[in-house]
């Protein structure tokens, strides 16, 4: 059976909450990761991401100084820094539909809508790790690719010229295996 | 075809958009379990780790009352300026968000009203402060009386009165500036 190993993780947690980060450092913990790096607001949370170069990058999205989607935005900027393609879980205690779509389109790679427990931030993790997509860049938009399934049935109008399927990739379980 | 670099992204470019694939840096965490003793499953041990942290909860809770009747205080001492509706915004967005987390779901929906109407009414300084008392009193009840013996039906009576309020405010009733689309507030399950 193939796992995930969480020592070979380092992990950014921005949240301006003390109690959260708490609980989110006590999962990580938790899970085997031994380097869980904390920020309490967007502007330590840049400078964080920067200097220990994270694995993974789990923010919330109100914070002070500038918020998640800010902070996801400016990790996103291609050549900005060492890694855009930075996997971001972003946690919100909204869950309406528009602001799940916000944060996918500055860039977030998964969304994690409040109350968290360890299962559901567990499945975020493996679904970083075991599929990663993706990054597509285009005028408007630099992030992993919002498109997830084919639909069969789709009439909408087609916004990428080229090819537009679903780009396929082999899962990694499925490459370890191999 | 060119030699991929090892830590170069991959790059397909198309007319209005390009395909990147970067290089993999978390295969690394990829392993096979179940080769020595320590081999845990990690989703058992974090949840048995929050179990354990679970005690310390009430108090957090407890704490996060104790902001939210601050920034209460602060609003009645100097009314709903810029800096006191971030404050009470704050306090009430932090119950909500980890309410349900540290076992309290009924306290996050009372902070939750708060909340919308912070946020959705059209015009903040017509609504009532005695709508800001009745949720961060609720919320203290709520906490305050857990163990009261009919606590989960008060605390969900509780919630359901402020969310009508809330939606009362933000819908447009006692409120006639209010948007044409106001939040609407979404269905609240028995606890």
């Amino acid at each position: 059976m193939i796992r995930i190993d969480f020592n070979r993780l380092r992990f950014l947690v921005i949240e301006d909450n003390a109690h959260m980060r708490r609980i989110l450092r006590t999962l990580l913990y938790g899970f085997g990761s031994r380097e869980v790096y904390e920020a309490e607001d967007g502007a330590a949370g840049l400078e964080a991401f920067v200097h220990y170069v994270p694995d993974i990058v789990i923010t919330d999205w109100a914070m002070p100084i500038f918020d998640g989607l800010e902070l996801t935005q400016m990790i996103r900027q291609p050549g900005a820094n060492a890694n855009p393609y930075v996997p971001i879980i972003m946690l919100s205690g909204h869950s309406e539909k528009k602001r799940v779509i916000a944060a996918r389109d500055a860039g977030v790679t998964e969304f994690l809508a409040k109350p968290i427990s360890a299962k559901s931030l567990y499945q975020r993790i493996l679904n970083i790790v075991i599929n990663p997509r993706p990054f597509i860049k285009s005028k408007s938009y630099f992030g992993p690719d919002r498109r997830r399934n084919t639909v069969a049935n789709y009439t909408g109008p087609e916004r990428r010229k080229g090819n537009a399927d679903v780009i396929d990739q082999q899962p990694l379980l499925e490459k370890v295996k191999a | 075809m060119a030699e991929i670099k090892h830590d170069a992204p991959d790059v397909t470019k198309f007319v209005d958009h390009e395909v990147i694939v970067p290089p993999n840096r978390l295969k690394k965490a990829l392993k096979r379990a179940g080769i020595s003793a320590d081999d845990r499953d990690p989703l058992t041990a974090a949840e048995e780790a929050l179990e354990a942290l679970s005690v310390q909860f009430e108090s957090w809770m407890e704490e996060e009352c104790t902001a939210l009747d601050e920034a209460r205080r602060l609003v009645h001492a100097q009314g709903l300026t810029d800096a006191t509706q971030q404050t009470l915004f704050r306090a009430a967005h932090d119950i909500k968000g980890h309410g349900s987390t540290l076992g309290f779901p009924m306290a996050a929906d009372a902070a939750g009203s708060l909340c919308r109407v912070i946020e959705h009414a059209a015009d903040l300084g017509r609504v009532p402060l005695t709508f800001v008392d009745q949720c961060a009193d609720a919320v203290r009840a709520i906490i305050r009386e857990r163990d009261d013996v009919n606590a989960d039906e008060t605390a969900f009576e509780l919630a359901k009165s402020l969310r009508a309020l809330a939606d009362d405010l933000v819908g447009g009733a006692g409120n006639t500036d209010a948007p044409a689309e106001a939040a609407p507030g979404p269905p609240l399950a028995p606890a």
